[in-house]
């Protein structure tokens, strides 16, 4: 059967999703004169309830509709101004993130269960709800009004707030005690948050600090931990806020945040940044992420850069450990590889080893390391490949290794790259360095881009000290000034070249580096003995470690090395 | 020894949960009453002193038995 209704204005709403709907009804019937009627096509099912209800509560007039096939026509008639009111927000509402942290700590202490009412259409609620929440579509409201207690707060959720406030009026009406929960479903997620900010990896941080992408971070850990050691970088900003004063709020966050751009939130392990930065996200910050893994896994990541090709299709890479400024390297040929001054983050190297179709022969480390704990005895282990160390450094070690002397040349693949170990004392007393290809220098803790090392972290600067100058100013000094110098540190994030490596050449550092260009002796001696740096965290223990007099577990391990690196004499 | 008004177990639970749940404890206290608070995150030592440091509550005490950190805070 048809029935034709006469309508002044016809509105499309096919297709359209609450609270569309209503929204474009509302619009249309302000170009309405009082007494006219709108005819509302609609599709969505849910209208039906909405348009009632909104209607209602505006005081307009729902004269009824038609079903017909492809969907719906409701009649409404627009009210005198005198009949109209405004469709005015519900109160008392509550917000997402409100209404979750009650949920939480009722879950938490065993209080009486939140009574949420969903107010949706049984397949929106279907498709996912509060859990524990009652579905009462809103069109039934008033029909089934005794499954509700009048005793109970109820909180009452649709998918924008709009139809959960026409609900709470209605409930208001029947002598319920009604909250409407805004925004509701649309932007409830599983999370923690209504609002949820999206994950950044270390190595999505370390490549934005190397093409000097501008980001900004707002660093929740302790003041004492960031002021030790934080992400750096020329195109990086940060503030402290610690995390425990952004709990109940992100507000005292937001006079350090910048106006526009990304903010990253990080924190000691991830959580603590992920709480904050999804109340960033709540609170309104477009592109909030927080640091995926937090610090310990900033401290852990390895960015791999290619150095150059070697003769016969070799490849040298340099691992650049942003969290700790430290570098290593692989020496790729012919499928053998390798493996200069590693880090602990064994599985990263042999996973690269392995990506590249190369098999680890050689772990080489140029020294006993103070600053880091090395991967390489460990690497060899578990490739059958040989462990190298400089024999004046193994002293107490408790583990056979292959001594590192100048001399004795170590081949990868079949084509011969050499590695030709070079006696230079100085930060340790077996301190040696290694000719790659003829080509490259890896000066281990001797010589770095912008600084020279220290002598001091095996307790004996002054001992030392005429070594490391020797090293730089007569041994190094005799070797060809073409020669790359690729380094087993970095001391500021401004030493990194556009694609992420840090190297430089033999004869520009004896021009520009400050620790090269020390003509007297005795200025020299008390620029690397004396007002140095803080020594690098538990440096004692990582040592220990490193001669494998200690076996701390992963956690220790992580914990010993967190912090900056400071193997420099300039490494304020 | 201080007398115990009330314990918050957060064993197993990672930041920011143990101090989200200790001030949440707090918050129903009366000053002077004294909160227990056991957890295993390691990094909740230095975030709770530093914390109870800025705050008007006293630190009263640490221990840690195998793995399992305790923290008594006097509510201020």
């Amino acid at each position: 059967m048809t029935r034709s209704v006469v309508a002044n204005h016809a509105l499309d709403c096919k297709g359209l999703a609450c609270p569309m709907p209503v929204v474009r009804t509302k619009q249309a019937m302000e170009t309405l004169k009082p007494g006219e009627v709108i005819e509302v096509q609609a599709t969505d099912e849910g209208s039906l309830a909405d348009l009632q209800g909104w209607a209602k509560g505006t005081g307009h007039q729902y004269l009824g509709n038609l079903r017909e096939e492809g969907g719906l026509k409701h009649y409404i008639r627009k009210a005198s101004a005198e009949e109209a009111r405004e469709d005015e927000p519900f109160s008392p509402e509550i917000g997402n993130g409100a209404l979750r942290e009650l949920l939480e700590s009722a879950a938490d202490d065993g209080k009486p269960t939140i009574r949420i009412l969903d107010v949706r259409e049984p397949a929106e609620f279907a498709f996912g709800h509060i859990p524990g929440a009652v579905s009462i579509p809103f069109g039934e409201l008033e029909n089934r009004l005794g499954e509700l207690d009048r005793s109970e707060q109820i909180y009452v959720v649709c998918r924008t707030g709009r139809r959960s406030a026409m609900a709470c009026r209605t409930l208001q009406e029947h002598g319920f005690g009604a909250i409407n929960v805004v925004p509701g479903m649309s932007e409830w997620a599983d999370g923690t948050r209504s609002r949820q900010a999206a994950p950044m990896t270390p190595g999505e941080a370390a490549r934005a600090i190397i093409a000097r992408t501008p980001l900004f971070i707002l660093d929740v850990r302790n003041a004492d931990a960031y002021t030790d050691w934080k992400i750096e970088g020329p195109s990086i900003a940060s503030a402290n806020v610690p995390y425990f004063e952004l709990l109940e709020g992100v507000e005292p966050a937001l006079p350090y945040l910048p106006e526009e751009g990304t903010i990253l939130v990080a924190c000691a392990k991830e959580g603590s940044s992920r709480y904050v930065a999804d109340g960033l996200a709540e609170a309104g910050r477009n592109d909030v992420r927080y640091l995926e893994g937090g610090m310990k896994a900033w401290s852990e990541h390895l960015e791999p850069v290619k150095i150059g090709d070697l003769n016969g299709g070799g490849e040298l890479y340099q691992f650049v450990r942003p969290g700790k400024g430290c570098l290593s390297y692989m020496i790729v040929s012919e499928g053998e590889a390798a493996v200069v001054d590693a880090p602990r983050m064994t599985g990263a190297i042999a996973g690269f080893a392995a990506g590249k179709g190369a098999v680890i022969r050689h772990t080489i480390d140029t020294h006993l390391h103070a600053d880091h704990i090395s991967g390489g005895r460990e690497i060899a282990e578990e490739a059958g490949a040989t462990y190298w160390l400089p024999a004046k450094d193994a002293d107490e070690v408790v583990f056979s290794y292959e001594p590192l002397e100048e001399g004795r040349t170590i081949k990868v693949g079949r084509t011969e790259i050499a590695i030709q170990p070079i006696y230079s004392p100085g930060h340790t007393i077996g301190s040696t360095s290694l000719i790659v290809d003829d080509r490259y220098l890896l000066s281990g803790d001797i010589l770095f881009v912008a600084s020279i090392g220290r002598p001091d972290l095996a307790g004996q600067a002054e001992a030392w000290s005429g070594d490391l100058r020797r090293t730089l100013y007569e041994i190094y000094k005799r070797l060809p000034g073409r020669l790359i110098v690729l380094p087993a540190h970095y001391g500021q994030p401004e030493e990194l070249a556009e694609d992420g490596s840090v190297s430089a050449k033999l004869e520009d550092l004896y021009a520009n580096n400050p620790g090269l260009n020390i003509a007297d002796e005795a200025a020299f001696d008390n620029a690397v003995t004396a007002d140095l740096p803080p020594q690098p965290n538990a440096y004692k223990q990582i040592r220990q470690t490193n001669m494998g007099r200690l076996t701390p577990d992963e956690e220790e391990q992580r914990e010993m090395e967190i912090g900056p690196n400071r193997c420099a004499i300039h490494d304020k | 020894m201080a007398n115990i008004d009330k314990t918050v177990d957060t064993k197993g639970l990672a930041c920011p949960m143990p101090l989200v749940k200790a001030k949440r404890a707090l918050d129903g206290m009366q000053a002077g009453q004294v909160l227990e608070l056991l957890a295993t995150d390691r990094g909740a030592l230095n975030d709770f002193q530093a914390w109870v440091k800025q705050s008007p509550n006293e630190w009263i005490s640490h221990e840690e038995t195998s793995g399992v950190f305790r923290f008594l805070i006097r509510k201020g």
